[in-house]
């Protein structure tokens, strides 16, 4: 980049830097392989010459998210604060010629209702009695779907100051103390469709502190609140990585302060087992560690940072399995889909992007994240693996580095690119919400989750379509003005 | 030039020759290669046979040869026998090694090329006349060492884009210019890049030596007759007006602007007289520019050259700015790596329109932003192009030569096309292929004698022979 | 000329002995290295002037895309060498002509990109001289449809300048990547006072010369002695852009880029009504429409952008935020295409300045902000409100309009440069990939058999 940044605006540059590093890491990556391999005879040899011989495998098992320990329900949650409920809301009809409700099957000419919050009734039209005082909205030949779920936003605060490194690990920190409901970015994210959203810190320390599910509207952050903590943010590596002499700077000493750290919590949830069950005394308070407990309670997942096979493996081997805890995988870019098949095993999901596309400079090809993360295949390593499947693909913006308006464009080229178009609109709704444990909530059109609908005038992965209303929470948050359309 | 430097000049080379009377004495016995394995480059490689050398010749060399009666016989069984290295592509001994190595320096921070400059070797030019051996010390050790790793015969490039010099080949065992210099205008260089004021001199000055050709071949002029300036009798006109000193010296044309407030009507006709002069002389002729008259040459065939074009990129630019009708004998170099551009195979016609050999990097490609190699000398040896390699422009390099070759081999080269390749491919663009870069009867005796094949990589480099004279380990033959 | 003398006599002295290496060419010299051997004959020169017969290949059965926004299903493109014969139904096919077939497929224009980088380009003007046609990232762009761009600088703070050409992805052909050179000459308001006089004393001063130049020849027949009018100094930019030979183009500056601003989603400014009058002015001196370069205040002023005959740029993702004390007059529009449309004003698209892209195809991995898919961004007009079949102009006839290549470029229409892609559907759609890309007449991509795209397949529509 040849422009120049003023003395003055440094701390800010610095902060956006640090934000572009991952991202920047393709410079690093493209050094040329000028000097020739190892003696393999050019052109000669196929790529793989392994017989074919082999027994086909049978079709992959299905995706099932790991995290044994959650407790059934939202009162049951020791640590985690969920939002309301039911909050007041009118009675609504919605009518349109298409309702894709993602957990069943599509609803020609149908009808959802909702009122205070919820969805009450869903169905064909002709089979759905409009209860009395409810208002008919007629959607006409719209398409309604589920709120999207977006998995790692940085933009649900007008504020862009996400990252504070003072130490190297940064639990001690949450996003719930910034969100806002009228800013400007927010308000697009709902004109793009998008009703619920993790708000985490950025990746600037391994460990930058505790997200926020929050919906995209609400009358105040509170009432908008679905639950804190959303998540533990962690980042592995790119942009933790600090100049040489500060501590942590390697990946041995990002993993280690990592682990410092959710050890502490581990011993701080067994100490207040062994409370509860009598066998020892109350731990003393400490609010970080209370909310790091959380996590081995399983009340809520680790969004990782993650990218490349390394690092990928690495968040694998020492979240998932070394110290248990339930971790979800977002970005997962460059070439971590190589893992597809250790993280159906482990139940580990990926949210991919914001990069769509890997340039595999073996090949010189193009390789579709998303795609491959879900499809497996032979992807030129080892034998073809299992690709994650229609339960295990998620998609994110990582707002603002792609607006989180153009959530549906991410998972539009991850259909380009090879995704089934089917599991890229469960991958925006249903995976999403499934994978941060917020699917009892949303995420489908299912009598008694939340009212969030998205009425759009087509196929909502095609960017040309647009959407027409916002219901959040039963509340028409957002209606197009074709002449001034915010999205 | 003083007197004393001249002595001093006249005192070494009677010294040298002294030498030399020395060395001559020494080797008019003949030596005999006998169970030697001998890669003759020019022929089949005879498995089992005798190689002799006389006079610094090749005397005899087959299956059956005689060894001569007094001949000093070395048993070769297990050794096998090579014409010496042919060095084609060189800039040892050009500049004095700086920290950086014998490298030319780019500019840029930190000595890496600016990204946004274009990739030069130099600045361009046209000094083709200017002999790149006057710009060189002479008594370097670099050439004895490249002597010892086995290049016997080593040109001598002068850096640069456009028409940087001629080139020179070297003796790699001299010690005075004389004894250095083989050829001090073996070859004209020519450098290509692909920039807007590299192409323009190339194709002004080619246009410029096109027109010195024609200038050459044209018929003489008949003599001028001194009648024919008669027609212009106005002149006494102008005459008064002009100042009595100036007329000899100066065409009317100079007057006329002193006439012009008196007589506006002579103003059109003076400048076309010849001069006022009272004797017909010739107009002088305009001195020709020697740079010009090296590439009229090289047009007219007799010269050769050696062109840097380093990619089919390169080369499509070369055929907008030099027409495929400027025919002259050529090698193309290439000699950096890069494969954004296209390496050489992608423009096989071309280079076949040409007639010439190519210079390449002994090297694998690789087709660019994937991990394919790719392998241009075999693609243009299929193409029916000869193909000569650069053998490397330190000890280090040049033996690495064999590995590299190795290499090409292994992945479908023709071992005798990689062994011809660093012999009499490069003696052929040098001009010295007669002499040398095969084991032929007449031939120097330029040899390698190795413990094993050269492409094997057990082979190991046992002796260097240059004239007939076994090169000891301080570089000088002896 | 003592050096030679004491040469000859050391040979002289040397040659009594007879040593190695020794040898006595002409002229006294050393050089015993056998002359190369003459050049062959040059050809003769009366085969090249015989005129060879065309070459013909057919584009047949698809579904045409003129590019204009007509739409001809199950047409015929006629290509004769690099040039389009004829467009049509049922066409009558010379004999030998190379036949592609293109049924279920769709058939448009190259792609033409008015802002791009590398694909071959060099750095800096001119570019016939710097162009790699081996570039490969040429490949890249022809699978994202480009088959031409325009690269280098557009615009010129304080006076007119730039240093700009149009370059095709003719791969493997040095002269067919230089479409033009220097189409378009660029300038950047606002203007200060000095800089504004200046332009607009020179503009009047080259109207002048041209109109007196037209008046001569007249002039001349009456009076013999008239003098020839005399050009005014440093007038050839402004005098091709009035005799319509090179665009203006005419960018917004103020604000300086904000990389802050610019990931939050937008430019500095919420208005550049101001200046986009500014650049209206400059159009009305000149008589002749610019080109606007990406305005976020262009659909609040349409018509008077119409009345120029000018045209704009539009970057439909680039969103700048409304300032919350006037939010009706400010701020950026997406559906600021579909508005500049509807009252006739042409429109080009280009994606977001590349964060992490760069300006050209790039592989940052970001799909959407690099060149890619560059029908991402005509789909967003399209979000807009911009009609979808017109949308495909905004990456072909009005771009090249813009560009001033638009008699070369940009449609599917006999006499213009055979520059054709065939895509498996609909070409603004997401998931249209290109299949085979054509560029002056040749055959230059094909998506089976490159290793970029060929393990895609296209699953849905």
């Amino acid at each position: 980049m040849m422009f120049r940044i003023p003395a003055t605006r440094i701390s800010a540059a610095l902060v956006a830097a640090s934000l572009l590093l991952p991202l920047a890491a393709t410079a690093q990556e493209s050094k040329p392989a000028a000097k020739p391999k190892a003696p393999a005879a050019a052109e000669q040899k196929p790529e793989a010459a392994k017989p074919k011989q082999e027994p086909k495998r049978p079709p992959a098992p299905q995706f099932k998210l790991w995290h044994p320990r959650t407790p059934k329900d939202e009162a049951s949650h020791k640590v985690a604060k969920w939002g309301p409920r039911g909050l007041p809301s009118p009675g609504y009809a919605f009518f349109a010629q298409k309702i894709l409700p993602i957990s069943s099957a599509p609803i020609f000419d149908g009808v959802v209702i909702t009122k205070n919050g919820k969805i009450e009734a869903i169905g064909k039209a002709s089979e759905v009695a409009v209860p009395a005082g409810y208002e008919r909205v007629d959607c006409g030949d719209s398409t309604i779907i589920p709120g999207i779920v977006e998995l790692h936003c940085h933009i649900a605060s007008p504020s862009f100051d996400l990252n504070d490194t003072v130490h190297p690990t940064n639990p001690e920190f949450r996003t719930l103390d910034l969100i806002s409901m009228e800013h400007d970015q927010i308000k697009v994210a709902r004109a793009g469709g998008v009703s619920t959203v993790l708000y985490i810190p950025g990746s600037g320390s391994n460990m930058g502190g505790f997200g926020t599910l929050t919906k995209t509207w609400g009358r105040n952050p509170d009432e908008a609140l679905v639950r804190f903590p959303g998540s533990l943010k962690i980042a592995q590596a790119g942009n933790p990585e600090r100049g040489s002499g500060d501590l942590g700077s390697s990946m041995m000493g990002m993993s280690e302060g990592i682990r410092m750290t959710l050890l502490d919590g581990k011993k701080y949830w067994e100490d207040t087992l062994a409370f509860e069950a009598g066998t020892g005394p109350k731990p003393k308070y400490d609010p970080t560690l209370e909310l790091v407990s959380g996590l081995f309670r399983h009340e809520y997942p680790l969004s990782v940072h993650t990218q490349i096979y390394q690092v990928v493996l690495q968040t694998l081997q020492e979240l998932r399995l070394e110290l248990g805890l339930w971790t979800v995988v977002v970005h997962g870019t460059f070439d971590g889909y190589r893992l597809s098949e250790d993280l159906l095993a482990a139940g580990l999901p990926v949210a991919g992007g914001p990069r769509a596309y890997h340039f595999d400079r073996n090949t010189g090809s193009i390789q579709g994240v998303l795609a491959n993360y879900a499809n497996g295949g032979d992807l030129g390593w080892r034998d073809p693996v299992y690709g994650l499947g229609r339960d295990g693909i998620g998609v994110n913006t990582d707002s603002p580095v792609v607006a989180q308006e153009q959530l549906t464009l991410q998972a539009a080229m991850g259909v380009r690119l090879g995704l089934p178009h089917e599991w890229a609109l469960r991958a925006l709704t249903i995976n999403a919400a499934r994978f941060v444990g917020i699917d009892h909530r949303v995420g489908s059109l299912e009598v008694g989750k939340d009212a969030d609908l998205g009425i759009w005038n087509g196929d909502p992965i095609d960017p040309r379509s647009h959407v027409r209303k916002l219901v959040v929470n039963g509340t028409i948050c957002y209606t197009r003005d074709p002449n001034r359309p915010t999205w | 030039m003083s007197t004393a430097k001249n002595n001093n000049l006249l005192a070494l080379t009677v010294a040298a020759a002294l030498t030399c009377g020395a060395i001559q004495a020494q080797s008019t016995r003949p030596t005999a290669f006998t169970n030697a394995r001998i890669h003759t480059v020019s022929g089949k490689t005879i498995e089992r046979g005798t190689l002799v050398v006389r006079s610094g010749k090749i005397e005899a060399v087959g299956k059956d040869a005689v060894v001569p009666a007094g001949a000093k016989v070395i048993d070769a069984t297990g050794k096998t026998i090579m014409p010496g290295l042919v060095s084609a592509w060189s800039r040892a001994g050009l500049r004095a090694p700086t920290s950086r190595g014998n490298t030319p320096t780019r500019g840029g921070r930190r000595g890496r090329p600016s990204r946004f400059r274009p990739r030069s070797s130099g600045r361009t030019s046209n000094s083709a006349a200017t002999k790149v051996i006057d710009g060189i010390y002479i008594r370097q050790p670099i050439f004895g060492k490249l002597l010892e790793v086995g290049v016997t015969s080593l040109a001598l490039n002068p850096q640069g884009g456009g028409f940087p010099g001629l080139g020179a080949v070297l003796n790699p065992a001299g010690k005075t210019r004389e004894a250095l210099t083989l050829n001090d205008e073996a070859f004209v260089q020519v450098g290509m890049q692909r920039n807007s004021g590299a192409k323009k001199l190339l194709k002004d000055t080619f246009a410029k030596a096109k027109k010195a050709v024609e200038e050459r071949e044209k018929p003489p002029e008949p003599p001028k007759k001194p009648e024919a300036k008669k027609p212009e009798a106005k002149k006494p006109e102008a005459k008064p007006a002009a100042k009595p000193g100036e007329k000899p010296a100066k065409p009317a044309g100079k007057d006329a602007p002193k006439q012009d407030p008196k007589k506006p009507a002579p103003k059109k006709e003076a400048p076309k007289k010849p001069a006022a002069k009272p004797a017909a002389k010739p107009k002088p002729k305009k001195p020709k520019d020697p740079n010009v008259e090296v590439l009229a040459d090289l047009l007219q065939g007799k010269r050769r050259a050696i062109v840097e074009i380093n990619s089919a990129a390169d080369l499509l630019h070369w055929r907008t700015a030099v027409s495929d009708d400027m025919k002259f004998p050529r090698m193309v170099a290439v000699t950096r790596h890069d494969t954004t551009s296209g390496t050489l195979d992608k423009v096989v016609d071309h280079l076949k329109k040409w007639e010439c050999s190519v210079l390449l990097p002994p090297l694998l490609s690789t087709q660019p932003r994937t991990s394919h190699l790719i392998h241009p000398a075999k693609k243009l040896h299929d193409a029916g192009i000869e193909v000569g390699f650069a053998v490397g422009e330190s000890p280090g390099q040049v033996r690495a030569i064999f590995f590299s070759l190795m290499e090409l081999v292994r992945s479908g080269l023709p071992a005798d096309v990689a062994l011809k390749a660093i012999t009499q491919v490069p003696a052929k663009a040098l001009g010295i292929d007669k002499r040398t870069g095969t084991i032929e009867v007449g031939k120097h005796a330029d040899l390698l004698v190795f413990d094993g094949d050269p492409l094997s990589p057990t082979g190991t480099l046992e002796q260097v022979w240059l004239r007939g004279s076994r090169v000891e380990k301080d570089g000088a033959a002896n | 000329m003592r050096i030679s003398t004491l040469f000859v006599l050391s040979v002289a002295l040397l040659s009594a002995v007879d040593l190695p290496g020794q040898g006595r060419g002409r002229r006294g010299r050393r050089s015993t290295g056998a002359p190369p051997p003459p050049p062959p004959a040059a050809e003769a020169k009366k085969e090249e002037t015989k005129k060879e017969p065309a070459k013909y290949t057919a584009i047949v059965g698809g579904d045409v895309y003129v590019g204009t926004g007509q739409r001809l299903t199950g047409a015929t493109v006629l290509i004769a060498d690099d040039k389009i014969e004829k467009v049509g139904h049922n066409l009558k096919l010379p004999e030998g002509t190379k036949v592609i077939d293109a049924k279920g497929k769709t058939v448009s224009p190259g792609f033409v990109i008015v802002q791009g980088a590398g694909m071959g380009a060099g750095f800096s003007g001119p570019y016939k001289d710097t162009v790699n046609p081996f570039a490969p990232d040429i490949k890249q762009g022809l699978a994202a449809g480009i088959t031409s761009f325009m690269v280098g600088s557009t615009s010129s703070r304080g006076r007119l300048g730039g240093s700009n050409a149009v370059i095709k992805l003719a791969y493997g052909d040095v002269e067919g990547m230089v479409l033009k050179e220097n189409p378009v000459v660029g300038i950047s308001v606002p203007l200060d006072r000095s800089a504004k006089e200046s332009l607009t004393s020179a503009v009047k001063a080259a109207k002048e010369y041209l109109a007196a130049m037209d008046a001569y020849p007249a002039k001349k027949a009456k009076d013999p002695k008239a003098k020839a009018p005399k050009k005014p100094r440093s007038a050839d930019q402004i005098i091709n852009v009035l005799q319509g030979k090179t665009k203006l183009w005419v960018a917004l500056g103020g604000g300086g880029f904000n990389p802050f601003r610019a990931m939050m989603g937008g430019s500095a400014n919420a208005s550049d009504v101001g200046s986009i009058r500014e650049a209206l002015e400059i159009a009305k001196l000149f008589g002749k429409g610019v080109v606007i370069q990406k305005p976020t205040s262009a659909w609040l002023i349409a018509d008077e952008i119409a009345a120029t005959g000018s045209s704009v740029i539009v970057s439909p993702r680039t969103r700048t935020p409304a300032d919350p004390k006037n939010p009706d007059r400010t701020g950026s529009n997406l559906a600021s295409a579909a508005i500049l449309a509807k009252v006739g004003v042409p429109v080009a698209v280009t994606p977001p300045p590349g964060r992490f892209g760069g300006g050209g195809v790039g592989t940052g991995g970001i799909l959407g902000q690099d060149l890619n898919t560059p029908n991402v961004d005509a789909a967003y007009a399209v979000r807009g409100g911009l009609d979808n079949r017109k949308a495909i102009r905004t990456l072909t006839l009005d771009a090249a309009n813009m560009m001033g290549v638009g008699d070369r470029v940009g449609s599917l229409e006999a006499g213009k440069d055979a520059d054709i892609l065939i895509l498996d559907g609909d070409p603004l759609h997401y998931s249209t990939f290109v299949t085979t890309a054509v560029v002056n007449g040749k055959v230059v991509y094909e998506k089976g058999k490159e290793a970029l795209y060929r393990h895609i397949s296209r699953t849905n529509h």
